[in-house]
């Protein structure tokens, strides 16, 4: 077999300095055989010298060549001790680490193809040690960012997993800048809380908010994490409330109604975080609030598309898009439902995931036209689908506001 | 976006396939260099794929339906096609076409939870028309006691207490009265407890019965209330303990309040099981698709056998019967007695007529704590085959529970048999009693049993013994689970002596063992239609139209091409003149 280009060598003085030669313990390189490439792991240890690829083999070409350009490197040499002064490398930090991993991760799910990759080892051991890193460090946007992607991978949706990827390539990016930028920053704040980086939170005083829903979402593991959408009347913006395994969420029903006098918003997400620290709740939530509800709500699908899109250029990788909708009419037909806008444009519900939401929406409805529906919007076949939340009835002293999930 | 994917976009397919096939002709759809790394290609490949996704996005000018795969299947109770076994199926259509009293009173007794709950509500809408009598009301009001549900029972109530004279509209009214007071107190308590005025939750503090009279008449309380209520099922009132919370998820057995549909489904999703089974429970009786779908969802992912037969009871309230099997071999043979209590108590939404056997045949093996559940799931399933064994129990029980629940349970099957037009078979029927080990053997020791007792039972018949005869045709096809043969012989001889109510169950479960078969048969099709026929001419001569054109139906519904064209024929016009209201 002849050698594979591009390939240098290290050596290590023959004569140690300060007593000790620093001993080799593993080499880890891509060796890349007629325009296929593969990381070979090559170590030493009490069994000996042995080699693995990326795919799992432990023979093959791959192995074949990282033995050979490498065992020269692994000559054991016995009973001389590392001098104290000779360390190994030093370990990597949190912020080089989760940039590998995401790399490792990105690579991994392209190389095997989202068709495959459910089965793929790589990905597999890619994804793992990414759950190892989020054992190690506040990551609620990664555990949940590896939830996602791991449904995505599972059910086959491309669509999802393009724009899982391409936010995770984004992270990488931002993490490789000598100086991350403040936009920079934020986006690396909504994935984690890296040891050196600022917290991008911004205090909120004062505020009022009411509560449109809840679900338990994957993370790192099934039902992980806990949110609950909350909407601030001033402005309109939508927040939500992540805890995982519903420990340290505020308290209150939902619906609700709270007035909040100190809360932190939390950027680099869509929607934002939100910790609720000093806070009223109330199960009633006030007509004002459901006026406010009402006049805060988009109209027209277009201006939800872009409201997508825009949360997705915010925080890629970590949108999750949350949005109130005004609709003209509403339609069922074929056991499933559309809200339809002024312009004849349609808004799908969704019906596939089979909770049943739509069917809710339409019995809560009655043949009345709603006057806001709340939900997660979702990507699906070129358009968008909404995971309705709550629904807004009536007007006035009539207005209703009723809780689906 | 598949075809966005296949013919425009290189990055989505790439991401699709992966990187097989010519890497350098990949690397140049790219835009990258021909020795690019997998690394970079990957990279670029994120970037372009997310990017021609976000811009390919469009808003629909025309309603489309959800276009992704179903995620959890969906699973319809596939119902007998008998009036009884319609009824069950979509309950709101076929109780259009009753209003006789008496059929209504027999669906009251015998349906499941949803039907009789259809039942109520059908009652209420002719009551509001002025089609149900004082007469028929007192006669209603005589079968609160036996709904066994505070919810159905609240429900009935408030029918009959549109009669003067019934003790139903003081009771509705004194109700009404006290729970007016209570909820106008417990709305100032909610309030003050989430101003942080007052330091312990209101509901949980309650006595057993006023809470439990909030929670029965719950839907009609304000948002803020049941709001409140779901919030301590959640958790999210922070002061409630655990025990507390799981006594109130219990007491809402009966809430019948769909606000509540939500936070008990966050409880199922995410709670520990000594809060989730509570509130799948809950979620069993609540009528709601969202609950019916978190249920499936549960179901499919518990694995702990008491946990699952759980989960399975509540899908089969909901009308889902996926879970019916496992449930089965739980109770079957599982060594763990809690399973077992709990595919005990599944079966009474899960069960079919052998599974009613199979439990009456146990009835010595049951705790006296179990054996009164055991009784009342015996009549919830209703097969006739339990009531000679529910009669040598009663002979033996001195518990009074458990002879009221014989007493029910007797009355109910009684109430089934009459919806199927059936008759329950004759006291003179030498039963043959099989034991449970022989149905825990394999396929050719079962084999050899089943048809041994079925040529034993041809050997009784070619002697004129009839009565032995059944009782071995009974053994072999409990034995051979599959076999339809020895229910066509029992059909046959109770044909041939004229007793059509008998024979049609034994045709009944012939039907659903191997359809095909009985229905290719000319000589079997020819006695199974005569008996359709002349059943249901006996139950119009008994004024039991409803449950004659019930019959009919059924039988049209078959494939009666191998029946005489004699019956065919009459059965149609029968079916017509039953439905035009002339026969």
């Amino acid at each position: 077999m002849t050698a594979p280009p591009r390939i240098q060598i290290v050596r290590f003085p023959d004569e140690p300095t300060g007593g000790s030669r620093p001993r080799v313990r593993r080499l880890t390189a891509e060796i890349e055989i007629d325009g296929r490439a593969e990381l070979v792991a090559v170590l030493e240890d009490e069994r000996g010298l042995r080699a693995v690829s990326s795919d799992g083999a432990t023979d093959g070409p791959y192995v074949a060549a990282a033995l050979e350009l490498f065992r020269d490197v692994f000559e054991q040499r016995g009973g001389e001790p590392t001098a104290a002064h000779v360390t190994e490398k030093p370990a990597p930090s949190p912020r080089d680490e989760l940039r590998n991993a995401v790399d490792e991760l990105v690579t991994a799910a392209v190389r095997a193809g989202i068709d495959s990759a459910r089965t793929a080892p790589a990905f597999k051991l890619a994804c793992d040690s990414l759950v190892r890193l989020t054992a190690r460090m506040p990551a609620l946007g990664l555990e949940r960012f590896l939830g996602r992607l791991k449904n995505a991978v599972e059910f086959g949706d491309v669509e999802e997993c393009a724009m899982l990827l391409g936010g995770a390539t984004q992270l990488v990016a931002d993490l490789a800048e000598e100086t991350p930028s403040e936009r920079a920053l934020e986006r690396i704040f909504g994935w984690a809380a890296l040891p050196g980086f600022p917290a991008c939170e911004t205090p909120l005083y004062e505020h009022d908010f009411v509560e449109l829903g809840r679900e338990w979402v994957a993370g790192v593991s099934r039902a992980a994490l806990e949110r609950r959408y909350l909407v601030e009347l001033g402005s309109g913006r939508i927040y939500r409330e992540i805890v995982r395994g519903g420990r340290g969420a505020s308290v209150g029903p939902s619906p609700r109604f709270l007035r909040a006098g100190l809360a932190i918003a939390g950027a680099g997400a869509v929607p934002p975080t939100l910790k609720l620290l000093q806070y009223e709740v109330s199960p009633e939530v006030p007509t004002h609030a459901m006026e406010a509800l009402a006049a805060h709500a988009h109209a027209d699908v277009g201006a939800l598309v872009e409201v997508f899109r825009a949360a997705h250029a915010e925080a890629p990788g970590q949108a999750e898009p949350f949005v109130l909708f005004s609709p003209a009419r509403v339609i069922f037909e074929d056991g499933s439902g559309s809200l339809v806008d002024g312009a004849g444009r349609y808004l799908p519900l969704a019906s596939s995931e089979g909770l049943e939401l739509d069917a809710a929406l339409r019995r809560e409805c009655d043949d009345q036209v709603p006057c806001v529906v709340a939900g997660r919007l979702f990507l699906s076949s070129g358009g968008l689908i909404l995971r309705p939340f709550a629904v807004l009835l009536g007007d006035g002293p009539a207005a209703r506001l009723t809780r689906l999930r | 976006m598949n075809e966005l994917r296949e013919r425009h976009s290189p990055a989505l397919r790439i991401l699709a396939r992966g990187l097989r096939g010519e890497p350098e002709a990949l690397r140049v759809e790219l835009g990258l260099a021909q020795r690019a790394s997998d690394r970079d290609v990957a990279r670029m490949t994120a970037r372009l794929a997310s990017a021609e996704v976000l811009a390919a996005l469009e808003a629909p000018a025309h309603h489309l339906t959800d276009p992704r795969p179903p995620r959890v299947a969906r699973s319809a109770r596939t119902g007998d096609t008998s009036l009884l076994g319609r009824l069950e199926v979509d309950a709101e259509a076929e109780l259009e076409a009753l209003d006789d009293p008496r059929t209504l009173a027999l669906t009251l007794r015998a349906g499941s939870t949803h039907l009789r709950r259809a039942t109520i509500d059908r009652l209420a809408r002719l009551a509001s028309q002025g089609r149900v009598s004082s007469e028929t009301a007192f006669q209603l009001e005589g079968e609160l006691a036996s709904l066994r549900d505070a919810a159905l029972e609240h429900r009935l109530r408030k029918v009959i207490a549109g009669f003067r004279g019934t003790s139903s509209r003081r009771i509705v009214e004194e109700e009404d009265e006290v729970c007016a007071r209570l909820v106008t107190e417990l709305s100032r308590d909610v309030t003050a407890f989430w101003q942080g005025e007052r330091e312990t939750e209101p509901v949980t503090e309650l006595s057993a019965e006023h809470r439990a009279l909030l929670l029965l008449r719950l839907r009609d309380a304000p948002d803020a209330v049941a709001r409140h209520v779901g919030a301590v099922v959640e958790g999210g009132d922070g002061v409630v303990s655990l025990e507390a919370r799981r006594g109130l998820i219990e007491s809402l057995r009966h809430a019948d309040d769909r606000r509540l549909v939500p936070s008990l489904i966050a409880v199922v999703e995410s709670a520990a099981p000594e809060l989730a089974l509570p509130a799948a429970r809950v979620l069993g009786r609540m009528a709601d698709p969202r609950a019916t779908s978190a249920l499936r969802s549960a179901f499919h992912r518990t694995i702990e056998e008491s946990h699952r037969a759980v989960v399975a009871g509540a899908l089969g309230f909901a009308g889902d019967p996926r879970g019916a099997e496992v449930v089965r071999a739980i109770f079957r043979t599982s060594a763990d007695a809690k399973a077992r209590g709990a595919a005990l108590e599944a079966l009474e939404s899960l069960g079919n007529p052998d599974d009613a056997l199979r439990v009456a045949e146990a009835f010595a093996t049951f705790s006296p704590r179990d054996l009164p559940i055991a009784v009342y799931v015996v009549g919830r399933i209703g097969d006739s085959r339990a009531l000679p064994l529910l009669a040598e129990l009663e002979r033996s029980a001195k518990d009074p529970s458990v002879r009221v629940e014989i007493e029910e349970a007797r009355r109910t099957i009684h109430a089934r048999l009459e919806l199927r037009g059936e008759l329950p078979a004759s006291d003179e029927v030498v039963d043959v009693v099989v034991a449970p080990e022989t149905i825990a053997k394999g396929p050719i020791v079962r084999q050899f049993v089943g048809f041994r007792h079925y040529l034993m039972g041809m050997f009784f018949l070619a002697l004129g013994l009839r009565e032995r005869a059944i009782g071995r045709f009974h053994a072999s096809a409990e034995v051979l689970g599959w076999w339809a043969i020895p229910l066509i012989s029992i059909g046959a001889i109770y044909a041939k002596q004229g007793d059509y109510g008998q024979a049609l169950a034994a045709y009944r479960r012939a039907l659903e063992r191997e359809p095909g078969r009985v229905q290719a048969n000319a000589i079997t099709m020819r006695l199974l239609s005569r008996c359709f026929l002349r059943r249901a001419e006996q139950l119009i001569k008994e004024g039991r139209r409803e449950i004659a054109l019930g019959l009919v139906s059924e039988a049209m519904r078959l494939d009666l091409r191998k029946a005489p064209s004699v019956i065919r024929f009459e059965l149609a016009r029968l079916e017509r003149a039953l439905k035009r209201g002339e026969a």
